[in-house]
């Protein structure tokens, strides 16, 4: 198995899928800068870096509406209404987007362009969470030597078994599963 | 059923129309495989309801502006079918931006991961329908011919898809490989949201598109896929390098 890369690796490699399609980001660019409304980066730039970083670390990420797909997880619970952030959809948020500046994931703010605030930091911790979720070990013949072979896929190279890692959708449901406890103690520390 | 014995493959199956296009392939006794990209849920449900009779379907995933993928893509189809006999192109990539406000990034985005990816997707179908007739047909749109709000550059690599698709019809005629492309009207779509940032209401604008038709219908999944199936059978052996209009009549009003 290769080694787990370091934040600073994944930032590199951030780095470099973003300044191939945006060359005159130069020195701009840095771990916390807004992607869209800071650097103008686009929808279908974000389809074009995400494939690069699929490509490189041989994860792949959700590509749905997250907060969509977490409505479902979270539900009853609603996290959008109208088109707008809840309270809860505002706690869910700032959670799983730690990077960004709370106050810019506030309730009543439109859910389109929420995007638009995602830093290349975003995209090296849900990396991070991908490369971690893989499996350590061939469940078959107790080999550690795993390689990627396609986003979300690995081969044993003891017995050639294809193990598949848990993809971006996937990692989106654990990450929710641990999630509710940790919204009753933001509900509870807002009252208190 | 007439296309008994074939094998068909249907890119962008996870959206409303590949969907349509796979199911009626498969219903008509095709077996079939389809790619998706960012829309796995979508290729799952198609999966599942184009499956039955033995007939499993396969999903790719593969983005097709990566032309290494779209190869590894062929390497897989010939590993799981050998040969195969239908391609239709159908996945569509593209931003709604006017011309002048079109980074070049995404102008190349577009023309890559539409045309080109259907030149190089056809090139290696052929491979793979190696000598045996077969059937090439493309999905374009009336943004080819006319303007639609944020539609340049699709409607550009539209075109050249009409166009690249006559030229083909010609080249593979000796092959038996006959190439058409299906031209669909207003089909209501989630894709249609797309329009939500150069048009001030998507609803408004769709039912505008609909007072147009001679009929206010819309164009169904279903009756593309129709045309499509039609034009993969050997019913239409004698059609080569047409662009078959399905739009209700929207496209006939001055």
């Amino acid at each position: 198995m290769t080694p787990m890369p370091t934040d600073r690796e994944i930032y590199e490699c951030v780095r470099q899928a973003i300044t191939a399609i945006r060359q005159d980001l130069g020195d701009r660019l840095t771990l916390d800068s807004e992607l869209g409304q800071e650097l103008g980066l686009e929808s279908l730039d974000y389809v074009d870096i995400e494939f690069r970083l699929e490509t490189t670390f041989g994860v792949e990420f959700f590509h749905g509406s997250a907060l969509e797909k977490l409505s479902e997880l979270l539900a009853p619970r609603q996290l959008e209404e109208d088109g707008l952030l809840t309270a809860d959809g505002a706690a869910v948020l700032r959670l799983r987007l730690p990077e960004i500046d709370p106050d810019r994931l506030r309730p009543g703010q439109p859910v389109a362009g929420i995007e638009a605030k995602f830093k290349p930091q975003t995209w090296v911790r849900v990396v991070k969470e991908l490369v971690q979720a893989r499996p350590q070990r061939c469940p078959s013949c107790g080999s550690e030597r795993l390689e990627v072979t396609k986003p979300s896929l690995l081969r044993c190279a003891g017995c050639s078994a294809e193990l598949r890692s848990p993809d971006g959708e996937e990692c989106l449901a654990v990450w929710a599963s641990r999630l509710p406890a940790s919204l009753e103690q933001r509900a509870e520390s807002r009252t208190g | 059923m007439i296309l008994e014995g074939k094998k068909a493959l249907v890119t962008g199956g996870s959206g409303v129309i590949g969907r349509a296009i796979a199911l009626a392939l498969h219903h008509a006794g095709a077996e079939v495989a389809i790619t998706y990209y960012r829309n796995r849920k979508g290729a799952e449900e198609t999966l599942q309801a184009a499956s039955g009779d033995q007939r499993r379907a396969l999903a790719f995933r593969v983005n097709l502006e990566d032309r290494a993928g779209i190869d590894q893509l062929f390497c897989e189809i010939k590993q799981a079918w050998g040969l195969f006999d239908i391609f239709v192109s159908n996945a569509v990539s593209a931003p709604c931006r006017s011309a002048m406000d079109l980074p070049l990034r995404h102008w190349d985005h577009v023309l890559n991961a539409n045309l080109t990816a259907f030149l190089h997707c056809t090139q290696r179908s052929v491979e793979l329908m190696a000598g045996r007739p077969g059937a090439v047909v493309a999905i374009s749109s009336l943004g080819a011919r006319r303007c639609a709000p944020g539609y340049a550059a699709l409607g550009v690599a539209k075109a050249g898809i009409e166009a690249l698709a006559r030229y083909l019809a010609v080249e593979l005629a000796e092959r038996n490989i006959n190439v058409n492309v299906v031209c669909p009207g207003t089909v209501e779509t989630p894709a249609l949201n797309a329009f939500a940032s150069v048009v001030p209401d998507v609803h408004e604008y769709t039912q505008s598109l609909l007072q147009q038709t001679p009929d206010r219908q819309a164009v169904a999944p279903d009756e593309v896929a129709a045309v499509v199936t039609f034009l993969c059978s050997p019913l239409a052996q004698r059609i080569r390098g047409q662009t078959i209009v399905v739009d209700g009549g929207f496209s006939l009003r001055m």
